[in-house]
């Protein structure tokens, strides 16, 4: 049967059932027309009925029984039908009939050639019924939960244990490592002197490559400044029957707080409601998040996926899970407490369409909202400014691997299940992602949209969200090194050093910094003869050129990126960089030590603590 | 949706810079190339005049301060500006060596400077006219075989007055970045650009609106991004000259070859003035340029103004030598920011004439006064 034949036949239906009126059919005839959407999606996604009343619908114009899956007791024995085919199929089977027949769960129509497949599959005739696509995928949550689990904590792992961060060190790095402590040890009792300066020479030398890397990349973001990446009127003309369908996964864990106002910063993103989907990730142990949620009542478009629980209980595990349901072409992750500009789905679709296949993921700026609310608010703002507006499209520019920023990174699904998901064992999965995107041969891209966030505004809260970042880098660093020389060949030597600088780069300056500052403080104490033993002159000066280079450095790029946000209040707390970086310090020590101890631990991060609230006419766009 | 076999684009396409032209890498290689070569056959011509090339000599003198691997580092104050003191010790002190170094400056710079014109669209002639005033007269090669560091300091102003132009006229912050990172390069090459630096400081509340910043805080943000590098740089070496030395101030005031303020300060301001007087005189191209721009858009000159306003500073305190310097400023002032933009087939013909008219006084000038310049010239041909 021709589709709008069977659509107008699903509508009559519906109508005749009194579920619709039919000038809301009508419209939503009309919106299906232009958009090549299905009828039921359309009515669904208004609001005009609810999911299982068109299931229930649609299962009596099909003659087959309406089935709720998840209430099943006993789960039918069916050797050779695993998750995978599930999810790929999409079908379920139940239980056993009285007389001894399986009972199959499908969610689409059961044609004959469906009937036939789900026979063979089983090795006998199926008595078929149909359920309800969200209530099915809770039936596969229930019945294959430990499996679900397993795929998105040991997916990666099984498939290539080398990109996993589930160990730490493989064998020859522990080897190189003990050999280089011995070394250094050895050395130091021979000539403690030579080692200093060696060790202070590599420290300057660590910091001055990993900022110098930083500001080069950040000119050649600059470049970029008046580049159009999204043609305004190419925008404006994209139909809906052009766009691809959406799925947008938002993790959530012990945010009851902030959870209801994903609602309203997800609904406004412009883009048709029925080629949308929004799956909230809750996890199992946290019914307090998933109970403020449904309490505030989403639209038809958001729903919930139960993370099964166990460990490592991590972010990316939950976005692995979400990966296994989405149905989208495209795929994008935000925070519960993201603002996305409107139009960023639409860009994104664009970016996507005007390169090709290799573009893998389109990362958008990130900003915040409350930079204003005090000093690490500002000083966090200055940060991700000169970081997304600047070094993200220098990276770009120059063909170079992106480190994915925490949210609001847009995939092409194909491309992602193809790189294996995320890694739930690395603490920074996204920055990761990235990296073995590169290391694939693939690419990612930036967009010119921002999504605005919460700044951290507690010291602590920030100290435990950085050293899990930093960790998450050291984590990165130390996978994709296993096997330098295939990174090399595959990703290329540019792609290799920039990874190394900008990477591995980002904790060594961290760790560098208070061996600097000490040095200064040295410098300002101490006369140069008292220095002399451990910091012969040209060692200090190095050491104070690294410092009085790569501060200047850093600071300045900062400034430039506030100043090209136009938030002029905050260029002259670009100088407040050094006490910054010291915070960062502390955070890279923690995050050094709790990769030896607890390198897959996930500290948390508060959100919610703001009291500024995200109003759109306080948000500073980039212009040129 | 381009297929896998199709060459892959970014989400945005790399475009060349406004400026970058010739758009061919190769193109652009050979124009410096060429623009630099009449500067390296006058640096060869100089190894045998009698000439003595005193800014270069004093330059390697400072360059001969700094000591590779001395621990010591006492001399670190005495060589500010430290850059150019640093590459003086490179080249081993060598006046020849200086004067190809500046040669391969000035193929980029001039590159630049005809980029400029052809973006700004005064066609080959016109562009060619402006370009003669330049490589055709003398006090561009006296700079570049002798007074690196003036042409150093020269050719870095060009950058950082490109990028205001730029940031105020595009409102490309990209440029402002680009004007900054000049301005503090320069403070570390040439003693007098911090004149510079600190004129842009001073005039930065008339040009912030117009480069579209605007709301609290912008003009203060506006000076923040154009100096800080400079400043930075300035203060980083002073703390370095202070630890390392007993008299941090001591290359700063040795910075004025003849001395501070020549001839008294009131004298010297009136030999400035003079000085830069005289040579707007003898550069009709852009005297004419900026009384039409005074007449019809006074804010434009703000722009020339700060150049202008700095180059009579660093004179006036002694911390640069009149000769060449100043025409070489003044008419990249013009290529950069007081030359028409567009002009139609009749203010091109202007153009070119007062060119012709400038070369034509540029070497009367020359030929028949006793400056150095002049003297300069003659010593070169064996006059």
């Amino acid at each position: 049967m021709r589709r709008h034949q069977q659509d107008r036949r699903i509508g009559d239906h519906l109508v005749d059932r009194g579920l619709v009126t039919k000038e809301t059919l009508d419209a939503a005839q009309r919106v299906a027309a232009e958009s090549g959407a299905y009828i039921g999606e359309v009515l669904v996604s208004i609001g005009a009925l609810d999911s299982e009343s068109l299931t229930r619908a649609l299962a009596d114009l099909w003659g087959v029984p309406y089935a709720v899956p998840s209430r099943t007791a006993a789960a039918l024995d069916a050797p050779g039908v695993d998750l995978g085919t599930v999810l790929a199929d999409r079908w379920l089977p139940l239980e056993r009939r009285a007389d001894g027949v399986p009972v199959v769960a499908v969610v689409d129509e059961p044609t004959a050639s469906r009937r036939a497949a789900i026979a063979a599959a089983l090795g006998e005739e199926p008595f078929v019924v149909l359920a309800d696509r969200w209530d099915f995928q809770q039936a596969v949550l229930d019945r294959y939960g430990s499996d679900l689990r397993d795929r998105a904590s040991l997916g990666l792992w099984g498939r290539a244990p080398a990109h996993s961060a589930r160990v730490v060190l493989v064998p020859w790095q522990r080897v190189a490592l003990a050999v280089a402590v011995v070394a250094v040890a050895l050395a130091a009792v021979a000539d403690l002197r030579a080692v200093v300066v060696t060790l202070s020479v590599v420290v300057g030398l660590s910091f001055l490559v990993g900022t110098g890397f930083k500001f080069w990349a950040s000119l050649r973001g600059a470049r970029m400044e008046h580049v159009t990446r999204t043609d305004a009127a190419v925008l404006a003309a994209l139909p809906d029957h052009d766009l691809p369908r959406y799925t947008v996964l938002v993790p959530v864990y012990k945010e009851a707080n902030i959870v209801a106002n994903l609602i309203g910063n997800l609904g406004a993103l412009d883009y048709p409601a029925h080629l949308l989907e929004v799956l909230i990730l809750v996890e199992e142990d946290d019914a307090e998040t998933r109970a403020a949620a449904e309490a505030a009542h989403p639209p038809a478009h958001f729903r919930f996926i139960t993370v099964p629980a166990g460990a490592p209980q991590t972010k990316p595990k939950a976005c692995n899970v979400g990966l296994e349901f989405a149905t989208g072409e495209l795929l994008v992750i935000y925070d519960a407490e993201d603002k996305p500009e409107p139009d960023q789905l639409k860009k994104a679709v664009l970016a996507f369409r005007e390169a090709g296949e290799d573009l893998v993921c389109v990362q958008a700026a990130l900003n915040y909202f409350n930079a204003d609310e005090n000093p690490l608010t500002r000083m966090f703002t200055l940060e991700y400014s000169f970081w997304f507006d600047y070094m993200l499209p220098g990276l770009e520019y120059g063909r170079l691997a992106i480190p994915l920023g925490g949210t609001s990174n847009h995939f092409r699904v194909s491309g992602l299940r193809r790189l294996g998901g995320w890694d739930p064992f690395n603490v920074t999965e996204d920055a990761d992602l990235g990296i073995r995107a590169a290391a694939e041969g693939l690419r990612v891209g930036v967009i010119d949209s921002t999504t605005y966030e919460e700044a951290n505004t507690s010291y602590p809260n920030f100290v435990r969200q950085r050293s899990r970042w930093i960790k998450g880098y050291m984590q990165t660093t130390l996978v994709h090194l296993r096997d330098p020389l295939r990174l090399v060949r595959v990703a290329g030597l540019r792609q290799t050093l920039s990874f190394l600088a900008l990477v591995g780069g980002t904790p060594a300056t961290f760790l560098a910094v208070p061996v600097l500052y000490a040095v200064f403080l040295a410098s300002l104490l101490l006369d140069p003869e008292q220095l002399a033993f451990l910091f012969p002159g040209w060692v200090l000066w190095l050491s104070l050129l690294n410092l009085g280079v790569g501060s200047a450095l850093m600071i300045y790029v900062s400034m430039m990126g506030a100043f090209k946000r136009r938030r002029y209040g905050l260029v002259l707390w670009g100088a407040a960089n050094p006490a910054y970086w010291l915070l960062h310090s502390v955070a890279a020590y923690k995050g050094l030590w709790q990769l030896v101890t607890k390198p897959h631990y996930w500290e948390k991060t508060a959100h919610g603590l703001t009291g500024v609230d995200a109003a759109p006419h306080r948000l500073p766009a980039v212009r040129g | 949706m381009a297929s896998p076999a199709s060459t892959p684009l970014r989400t945005a396409s790399r475009r060349s810079a406004a400026d970058t032209w010739p758009a061919r890498p190769a193109a652009r290689w050979l124009l410096r190339l060429a623009l630099a070569l009449p500067f390296v056959a006058v640096a060869l011509l100089s190894r045998d005049s009698p000439w003595p090339a005193d800014a270069n000599r004093a330059l390697a003198a400072r360059g001969d301060l700094v000591r590779w691997g001395d621990t010591s580092l006492g001399w670190t104050a005495d060589v500010y500006p430290p850059l150019s003191a640093a590459l003086s010790s490179l080249l081993g002190g060598s006046n020849l060596g200086m004067s190809l170094v500046a040669a391969a400056v000035l193929g980029f710079t001039l590159q630049r400077l005809t980029a400029v014109l052809v973006r700004e669209g005064l066609g080959p002639w016109a562009t060619g006219a402006v370009l003669g005033t330049l490589v055709l007269t003398p006090p561009l090669y006296y700079l570049a075989a002798n007074n690196l560091e003036a042409l150093l300091g020269v050719a870095l102003l060009v950058l950082a007055l490109d990028g205001i132009a730029a940031f105020v006229e595009r409102q490309s912050t990209e440029a402002g970045f680009r004007a900054g990172l000049a301005l503090g390069l320069a403070v570390m090459v040439d003693p007098g650009a911090w004149l510079y630096a600190l004129t842009l400081a001073a005039v930065a509340p008339f040009f912030v609106r117009r480069a579209g910043r605007s709301g609290p805080g912008a003009h203060t943000a506006t000076v923040a991004v154009l100096l800080f590098p400079a400043v930075a740089a300035v203060l980083f070496w002073l703390y370095i000259s202070w630890w390392f030395s007993a008299d941090p101030l001591g290359g700063l005031e040795h910075a004025a070859p003849g001395g501070w303020f020549p001839g008294g300060v009131a004298g010297s301001a009136a030999a400035a003035g003079r000085a830069v007087a005289l040579t707007l005189l003898a550069a009709p191209l852009v005297l004419a340029s900026a009384t039409v721009r005074a007449v019809r858009d006074p804010w434009s000159l703000i722009a020339p103004g700060i150049a202008l306003a700095g180059l009579y500073l660093s004179l006036w305190l002694g911390l640069r030598e009149p000769g060449g310097q100043t025409y070489v400023v003044l008419v990249a002032l013009y290529v950069l920011l007081l030359a028409p933009r567009a002009p139609g087939p009749r203010r091109r013909a202007l153009i070119v004439g007062a060119a012709v008219l400038q070369l034509a006084v540029g070497w009367l000038v020359v030929l028949t006064s006793g400056s150095a310049l002049g003297d300069w010239v003659r010593a070169l041909i064996g006059a």
